[in-house]
């Protein structure tokens, strides 16, 4: 079943696919610091998503859709226009050629990115686990 | 050490660009690292060109540097005085100090050609440890 895009319930199923993807928890078993996952509006799509994720050592302690950039300070910040973010989600975009093409946006501790780009990777990849459908 | 301050300088991006990811990457990497006065003196009297190349995406961003000046532009220039092509991860892993860089090149891990003087003189820069 699809999951709507920015609802409580994506976040919901990011949580559960971070929790059971093995290449994750590998990836990000030293990775410490929350993150948001940043959606702008574009030309095709009027809203702004924020997604607050609390990771640490491998696993998601909180996963929450949030309306209020102001509620959290997070360490990192994942981030880019809907367009680009939905390729990534449709699976037509490798998740490392839009970080490196600057398709979408990495921002904070970057030592802590550089020593664990698994991580990064296999978070992105994550939010594909499962199929969503966007609002109108 | 007061004139050793005066002169740290940062990465600038060459005019009207908007660098790719790889680009803002490592200029967050070197603009760290230029605040260490020894890392910034490691290239203050450097002249040359080197091209960094994510070899997955093939995102490049060419380094210029001009004694002390250093500019980053997108994508890579025709003949430059270095480069360096490796995947994201590795790239990280140089970056972090994870991969030695030798040792990257000895295993295959990073591929490189031109001036290996120069090289070694920005892999201070490129290394966050």
């Amino acid at each position: 079943m699809a999951i709507l895009f920015g609802s409580q319930e994506w976040a919901d199923a990011l949580k559960k696919a971070l929790e059971t993807s093995q290449a994750y928890k590998e990836a990000a078993k030293n990775w410490e610091g929350d993150i948001y996952i940043i959606v702008e509006p574009d030309a095709s799509y009027k809203h702004r998503n924020i997604m607050y994720l609390d990771l640490w050592h491998g696993e998601c302690r909180e996963a929450r859709a949030i309306t209020d950039e102001n509620e959290k300070s997070p360490k990192y910040r994942i981030f880019g226009p809907f367009t680009n973010m939905k390729q990534i989600l449709d699976k037509k975009v490798d998740s490392v050629q839009s970080m490196m093409t600057g398709k979408i946006k990495v921002k904070g501790d970057m030592a802590q990115i550089m020593k664990m780009p698994r991580a990064a990777v296999e978070l992105v990849n994550c939010m594909t686990a499962f199929e969503t459908v966007f609002p109108d | 050490m007061k004139g050793d301050i005066l002169k740290m300088t940062e990465v600038k991006v060459k005019t009207g660009e908007e660098l790719s990811g790889l680009g803002t990457m490592l200029k967050e990497i070197m603009d760290t690292n230029l605040k260490d006065v020894k890392k910034y003196k490691s290239v203050e009297k450097v002249k040359g060109s080197v091209v960094i190349k994510e070899s997955t995406s093939g995102v490049a961003v060419t380094l210029h540097l001009d004694r002390g000046k250093l500019e980053l532009e997108n994508d890579a220039i025709a003949k430059p005085t270095a480069y360096m092509k490796a995947e994201f991860e590795n790239l990280a892993h140089i970056s972090s100090g994870q991969l030695n860089p030798i040792v990257g090149i000895l295993t295959g891990k990073l591929k490189s050609g031109g001036n290996p003087l120069l090289l070694l003189k920005i892999s201070k820069i490129m290394v966050l440890k």
